[in-house]
């Protein structure tokens, strides 16, 4: 068995963060769509004011949200409103009162108060809590109902963000993945650069196969926590919690492991792809606003015994990190997007990576993904061991707000993230199992 | 100043704003129809100047975006009350009816 050496410091990823001036994070830039462009160029063609107002009068209505659950016509109808009203939110151009009366017309309309509410947190309008509407009606509300987690989210203050930069100078540093390799000795996994015994982890390795993608596992004899996936030596560490797991409740593991395939599937993107799906988070006001409730939770939530410092883990100012190949060339797997956040928190200025906190932030909405049960055993679980569910309940935030129209949900499909979502993941993972 | 002109006149200001803030993503289209059937059923021609200036502070009722249009209006309606109100107060006190050419301008400053 050998012994760990001291990794080989010329090969590991060493990128140079520095911190280049702070950018003030950018107003959110509105695309316009065909109906939009089409009512501006009425405006500029009309020479006369009553043509253009009967042309643009005379236009087709827009098509409503997609929202399958939501298919009453009456709510259809004050989805449209808060569509609308949800655009003035994030302009800053929402004028309270107009809301109210909005709010109002929808109570008229037969819309229920707790669906309404509902309507109102996920489009990311918090006045909607300070109507009468807001307060349960129920004396013992289930703490799993989707309005009770939104209203537990909506009162999660975000991180206040001051800037983000660019750190455009952080350029991803190229290593010979086809140098390293791992190979089993006995009980324990040998990682071997260049032909030469590296380092040692105390783990059995086992080859895979998911959804028919070939896999690396090691099914570690000790260490806490469930799973976790290393993007350096492209493998999955199965810790012992996560192998009882899998035996004793099948479904919740498949979302254990689907959280790290998500990190794989987020590290595997390109540089480009990886930024574009963090603008998806970062240019949409509502979903910024559910990733950074996330962050303030992640970075400076309560803490219990084992809990993972993920402030630290993220951090740009850990040296640690900075020489553990925090951002990655672009053909390799790993953080390739270099931009950082800076916010305050207990007092102090912290600057985090955005990539990571994204990707973990996705990665919880796996048991979302794979199903309601496995989400409110969870819930279940963190109520037991931390008597709260703020995490989870702003993953749940993200997870509808991400789900509420199709264009959202389509570009966050695209991304393929929780692509092995399927029965034949956890058939394929028991076959591997079956072996250690 | 012709009624029809000042008509159009607000309406291509209302059509102004309504382009600028589609152009910044502030109104979306279903709004701008909602808007433009508001404006032509509520100034629908032929209108005196006094029904434009009776009929325009109440546009932006519930399009309160269309302020920045309708405030000139009420402000220019507002001066020529004042004009007149003040040639009739001169009028009064020419003709020595001091109290009365203090209740007059009272009236308008009041208001």
């Amino acid at each position: 068995m050998p012994d760990p050496i001291p990794a080989p410091e010329p090969q590991r990823v060493t990128p140079e963060i520095t911190t280049s001036k702070p950018v003030e994070i950018k107003p959110v830039e509105k695309l316009l769509g065909n109906p939009e462009q089409n009512i501006i160029a009425k405006i500029q063609g009309d020479s006369n004011p009553d043509e253009a107002l009967r042309d643009i009068a005379d236009t087709t209505p827009t098509a409503t949200i997609d929202k399958p659950e939501l298919n009453s016509s009456m709510v259809a109808s004050y989805l449209r409103m808060t569509d609308g009203l949800a655009k003035e939110v994030s302009t800053g151009k929402l004028d309270s009162e107009t809301l109210q009366r909005y709010i109002k017309a929808a109570r008229e309309q037969g819309v229920p108060p707790d669906k309404l509410e509902e309507i109102l947190l996920i489009r990311g309008l918090p006045i909607a809590r300070n109507t009468p509407d807001s307060q349960s009606s129920e004396t013992n509300p289930d703490p799993n109902s989707d309005i009770e987690i939104l209203r537990r989210a909506a009162d999660i203050s975000p991180l206040q963000v001051t800037a983000i930069k660019e750190n455009g100078d952080v350029q991803g540093k190229k290593i010979d993945r086809s140098a390293i390799a791992l190979a089993a000795s006995g009980d324990q996994t040998v990682v071997r650069y260049d032909g030469k015994d590296w380092y040692t982890i105390d783990g059995r390795l086992r080859m895979g196969s998911i959804n028919g993608t070939p896999k690396n596992f090691i099914f570690t004899n000790s260490g806490g926590g469930a799973a976790s996936f290393d993007p350096f030596t492209d493998t999955y560490n199965i810790h012992p919690a996560a192998l009882e797991g899998f035996k004793s409740d099948p479904e919740s593991f498949s979302s254990g492991i689907l959280h790290e395939m998500g990190h794989d599937q987020y590290m595997s993107l390109s540089k480009a792809k990886q930024m574009e799906l963090n603008d998806l988070f970062l240019r949409n006001p509502i979903l910024r606003d559910a990733l950074f409730k996330f962050g303030a939770v992640l970075y400076g939530g309560k803490k219990i015994a084992g809990d993972e410092n993920y402030l630290a883990a993220h951090s740009v100012t850990n040296q640690g990190i900075r020489e553990s190949g925090f951002v990655t060339a672009d053909a390799e797997k790993g953080f390739k997007d270099a931009r950082s956040i800076v916010f305050e928190i207990g007092g102090q200025n912290q600057e985090v990576l955005v990539a990571p906190l994204v990707t973990e932030y996705i990665s919880y909405m796996s048991s979302l993904t794979v199903g309601r049960e496995v989400f409110d055993k969870a819930m279940d679980q963190s109520r037991a061991v931390r008597g709260t569910t703020p995490r989870l309940d702003t993953i749940f935030l993200g997870f509808k707000r991400l789900n509420a129209d199709a264009q959202t949900r389509q570009a966050f499909e695209s991304f393929e993230i929780f692509k092995d979502n399927n029965p034949q993941l956890v058939s394929d993972f028991a076959k591997v199992a079956s072996t250690v | 100043m012709d009624p029809e002109e000042y008509r159009k006149r607000l309406e291509s200001d209302i059509l102004k704003i309504m382009e600028e803030k589609l152009q910044k993503g502030q109104m979306d289209a279903d709004r701008a129809r909602a808007i433009a059937g508001m404006v032509l059923d509520s100034l629908h021609p032929p209108l005196t100047l006094e029904q434009i200036y009776e009929i325009a502070p109440t546009l932006d009722d519930h399009f309160t975006e269309l302020t920045s249009a309708v405030l000139p209006v009420i402000q220019e309606h507002d001066e020529k009350i004042k004009t007149i109100v003040a040639q009739h107060a001169q009028k009064l006190i020419k003709e020595g009816k001091i109290d009365e050419a203090t209740e007059a301008i009272k009236q308008v400053t009041d208001n």
